[in-house]
């Protein structure tokens, strides 16, 4: 609640001021729906395409245990290198992205994935998606592992089909985990300031820029304390009104 | 039938880890080759030659010490990682096995500070280290790892004390052991897959973290090894090949110790929840 710019020495109180210039900044709309298609969108595809990746190595075949040890690998890479890696992958001019796209005809000169505001969010979510897939696929299979073979077979006696086994025995055991990964997913997205400082740094014109990364730019790119204080506020209301949905759903304090 | 549908996960399993490995592929590949032939617009496969001037480039870099840095990465993590996981072990231990005052009021704390985005952290810290001269020190750095990385250690490691019965416990205080004694002797062995694990996860953030150290480091000597390679390209405009080389190795402690510890990773991290 203050006006604290670093480069100058004075600090006064300025009550609420920070809190309404926030609001009424232009880009504040376009941020929050940043945020949450972000989120949403990620959090969609994730748990989906980790699902299905998980019932297939849940399966009995060759190689099962090789693929099992590397789906975790890219979740195990430290996740500023992972941004660096897809910076050169989708880089302009050697992106090895572009150059395969090329190859297939699907564009016909090198795109430049970080110029445009709905290929930079397209490629910030391909990122995302790369890194935290495996935290659903790994969650996924533990589920379906802790499930009892005993069910199936009881199924399979009645005459159940494989479908159905999918739709009445797997999926209503394993969401209740899921639902639980798919929350503790949903708050890290939210926190994931880091990955798009290095890729995008919000930009083109604000497209890629979350709630929690304006908190860090106001800070420490302008220099803004007062006001990236505020929005960093915003972002702790934000941050408890998961906590009360996490704490509903994992009983913490049983 | 059944070989159809074998068939048919292996092959989706297959490419799903072909398109997510390709990305660490081309990055080697690039890290073999001069900047001239990764700047050669059509596509390869494999590199012309065999190229290993980057590694060497690497590490005589100027503006980047990169021996230091990897070294600066390493003295933090480990010690940060260490203290979060001795925090943790009491905390979990008395979570887990006393009922006491505000106990469900600590553990509803807890899980809000493992939602507090780490952005949150870095204004008072740089305000406070700023003014105690502490910036560009590793205890500025490990001081605010700390409260950053402790919630979920806690969480994992209780999940597991709950698992030791308390008979085991109760037989152990029969026979005159002290709650230290217990702690050492038999419930920490006892739940020592969790509390490995528990300590991977930690090191493994915090040698990915990088908001915090970007700001609290300035020096070149002191930057951690992310803030250090992602200087190198954005502020340096340094070779795209020394780059890769760089990343490459820098993925290598976190991967081999989760393809080691695996089991006990997915193991900690997946147990409380599969549990409720």
């Amino acid at each position: 609640m203050t006006n604290y710019y670093l480069p100058s020495e004075k600090i006064e109180f300025v009550g609420l001021k920070n809190y309404f210039d926030f609001i009424t900044n232009p880009f504040f709309t376009q941020i929050s729906y940043n945020t949450l298609i972000f989120i949403a969108i990620s959090n969609t595809i994730q748990p989906l395409i980790g699902l299905s990746i998980a019932l297939c190595l849940n399966e009995n075949f060759f190689g099962r245990g090789l693929f099992r040890s590397l789906v975790i690998v890219p979740w195990s890479i430290p996740l500023p290198v992972s941004a660096l890696m897809f910076l050169m992958m989708l880089h302009g001019v050697f992106g090895p992205v572009n150059q395969i796209l090329e190859l297939i005809g699907i564009i016909n000169k090198p795109l430049l994935w970080f110029a445009y505001d709905k290929t930079a969010f397209a490629a910030l979510i391909l990122i995302w998606t790369w890194i935290n897939t495996p935290w659903f696929i790994i969650f996924s299979l533990a589920a379906l592992q802790a499930i009892p073979s005993e069910i199936y077979e009881s199924a399979k006696i009645d005459g159940a089909s494989a479908f159905q086994c999918l739709t009445h025995i797997t999926l209503p055991l394993i969401r209740s985990p899921l639902i639980i990964a798919t929350m503790f997913s949903i708050i890290s997205t939210f926190k994931k300031a880091d990955l798009i400082y290095i890729l995008t740094q919000g930009g083109p014109d604000h497209s890629t820029e979350i709630l929690t990364l304006t908190a860090y730019m106001k800070a420490f790119d302008q220099l803004l304390f007062g006001e990236a204080a505020a929005v960093n506020i915003f972002c702790l209301a934000i941050a408890g009104l998961f906590t009360l949905f996490y704490i509903k759903i994992t009983k913490v304090t049983e | 039938m059944k070989s159809y549908k074998g068939f048919v996960a292996f092959m989706v399993s297959f490419i799903w880890c072909l398109l997510t490995l390709s990305p660490l592929y081309f990055v080697f590949k690039f890290s073999l080759e001069p900047e001239n032939e990764i700047f050669s617009p059509s596509f390869k496969l494999f590199p012309e030659t065999l190229y290993l001037k980057n590694y060497e480039h690497l590490f005589s870099y100027t503006y980047i010490p990169f021996a230091r840095i990897y070294l600066n990465s390493a003295i933090v993590s480990l010690t940060s990682s260490l203290i979060v996981l001795i925090l943790s072990l009491f905390a979990a231990y008395a979570f887990s096995r006393f009922r006491f005052k505000g106990r469900n009021a600590f553990l509803v704390i807890i899980a809000f500070c493992s939602t507090i985005p780490s952005v949150f952290y870095c204004i008072p810290f740089f305000d406070v280290f700023a003014k105690l001269h502490l910036i560009d020190t590793y205890l500025a750095l490990i001081i605010a790892y700390i409260p950053l990385f402790l919630p979920i250690p806690v969480w994992m490691i209780k999940s597991y004390f709950d698992s030791v019965p308390k008979e085991i416990e109760e037989a152990a205080i029969i026979d005159g052991a002290s709650y230290t004694r217990i702690l050492l002797r038999i419930t920490l062995p006892l739940a020592a897959p969790g509390i490995v694990a528990a300590f991977v996860c930690t090191f493994a953030w915090a040698w990915g973290e990088f908001l915090l150290s970007y700001i609290l480091t300035s020096s070149p000597d002191m930057r951690t090894l992310p803030v250090g390679l992602q200087l190198f390209i954005s502020k340096y405009r340094g070779s795209y090949g020394i780059l890769s080389a760089g990343t490459l190795l820098a993925t290598f402690p976190t991967v081999i110790l989760y393809g080691f510890l695996q089991k006990y990773i997915i193991q900690g991290l997946t147990r409380g929840a599969l549990k409720g």
